[in-house]
């Protein structure tokens, strides 16, 4: 099969959306795992039909299921999330210091060269590590100590919400935090550092340039460049050139820079996309019109794709993960909103059309691309 | 002989029915009864409790005979009747919105 595997997770459980190369005709199965919140879903790149799901409950905490029949049935692994050492205090709220306390895995990110080997970024924030499949975790420590004291939670908790990996070096990869910020490691998560430079947060901190406590969206990579990093931070656009050394803003004209997903074109490493969201304290599109903007030149100068995308009383949110792109060509992207449709685009963005319209919330969205 | 009944997202996840019956003389204690039931069915460890300070998790309750056993000590005594499986120990999940 020559085609594409969607992968929705939701507030109240996962569906996996298929179709042929067209991707015109979907077939929905799920939903999988029901009345659960699935935060991610997520398949190996060395094996497709190697999934792992998170999912969590407020009643009954977190669990992890992996697939290896791409989602046709799951099996239950390793659920034990226990931070390395005396886990120590962050910021809290109120300015006092908080102990470390797990809530959830909201990522999911399998290795690209080891199909037993995946990372969990999770809630309070920490990166783990599994070696065997998903069975056991263990932290990878060394990240809670670049500042962790002085990283606090935002609204959705101090989360951490991207992991991406190098494709050229294995031993570099980068999370981002909610409210703490970007860092990278060069020596498989020995060490890490905060890689801030250029983010300048107005609004939100008191010292608007600090090290720590930007609230970083969503970072994403071309894997062909890796020394180019694309941002969406809670307001601005950003980019670096420089493995995150430094970044510049690149919001242009879009019409507000306050988002949360940001995606590459699978072939075009200067092509990028974002979606608008009004404001901070207004989660949903300006003027009511559901637009996503592409920039085919890294940033900057934006165009708006409306074709297919409600223009009119859409008041929906799309959340850092739920956005994505395939590697067929032409380029297909996906992203989902709060309002349960995951809308598909398979011409690089100039047209869309809803997959399905009435899911639960939409959570993350990952797409694989079939042999 | 214990009669556990679970709320619908755990005995789905333990791929069981709602109620489950474990057989032990030393069952009298809440403590007790979750250790067996995690140790036959390990994907329900750190669903009910926390895996490492085995405390329970804030919206589980237990409740047996019309009483809710939550705030007793882990190793109280469980109701005769329940001890003897002529009542059920019902694990739920805390009313709240959502």
């Amino acid at each position: 099969m020559n085609g594409v595997r969607v992968l929705v997770g939701t507030r109240k459980g996962a569906f996996i959306l298929t179709s042929d190369a067209q991707r015109k005709k979907w077939d929905i199965s799920g939903p999988h795992f029901p009345g659960w919140e699935i935060y991610h879903i997520k398949g190996s790149p060395l094996n497709p039909d190697r999934l792992y799901a998170s999912q969590t409950s407020s009643w009954f905490g977190q669990v992890i299921h992996r697939s290896d029949d791409g989602g046709k049935t799951w099996e239950n692994v390793g659920n034990k999330f226990t931070y390395e050492g005396v886990p120590g205090t962050h910021q809290f709220y109120d300015g006092t210091q908080h102990p470390w306390e797990f809530t959830r895995v909201w990522y999911l990110e399998p290795s690209l060269t080891d199909t037993e080997t995946i990372y969990a970024g999770v809630e309070d924030a920490a990166l783990f590590r599994s070696s065997d499949g998903g069975q056991t975790w263990q932290e990878l420590p060394a990240l809670r100590a670049a500042k962790g004291e002085l990283w606090q939670p935002g609204a959705g908790g101090m989360c951490l919400h991207t992991i991406l990996q190098d494709p050229n070096d294995s031993k570099r990869l980068y999370v981002a935090i909610s409210a703490a910020g970007a860092f990278r490691t060069d020596d498989g998560g020995q060490s890490w550092k905060p890689i801030t430079n250029g983010l300048v947060s107005n609004f939100e901190l008191p010292d608007p340039t600090a090290e720590v406590g930007h609230c970083v969206h969503n970072i994403a990579m071309h894997p062909a460049r890796p020394d180019v990093l694309f941002m969406q931070k809670h307001w601005d656009v950003m980019r670096s050139d420089n493995f995150g050394e430094s970044w510049h803003e690149i919001s242009g004209n879009l019409p507000t820079d306050f988002g949360f997903p940001i995606a590459v074109h699978a072939h075009e490493p200067e092509t990028i996309y974002v979606v608008p969201i009004t404001s901070d304290s207004e989660h949903f599109p300006p003027e009511g019109k559901l637009r996503v903007y592409r920039s085919r030149t890294g940033g900057n100068e934006w165009e708006a794709l409306t074709k297919g995308l409600p223009q009119s009383n859409c008041y929906v949110n799309i959340l850092r993960s739920a956005m994505t792109v395939d590697t067929l060509d032409p380029c297909g992207v996906y992203f989902g909103t709060t309002g349960g449709q995951v809308y598909v685009s398979a011409d690089s963005g100039d047209s869309w059309a809803a997959i399905v319209h009435d899911l639960p919330a939409v959570l993350s969205v990952e797409v694989q691309t079939l042999p | 002989m214990i009669r556990i009944v679970l709320p619908t997202h755990l005995w789905r996840l333990a791929k069981t029915d709602h109620e489950i019956a474990l057989e032990g003389e030393d069952l009298t204690s809440i403590r007790a009864v979750l250790d067996q039931l995690e140790m036959l069915y390990p994907m329900l460890r750190g669903t009910i409790r926390d895996q490492v300070t085995y405390e329970r998790r804030p919206y589980v309750r237990f409740f047996a005979s019309g009483e809710d056993l939550s705030h007793e000590p882990l190793d109280a005594r469980l109701p005769e009747e329940v001890i003897s499986g002529t009542a059920h120990l019902r694990i739920v999940g805390a009313m709240a919105g959502g």
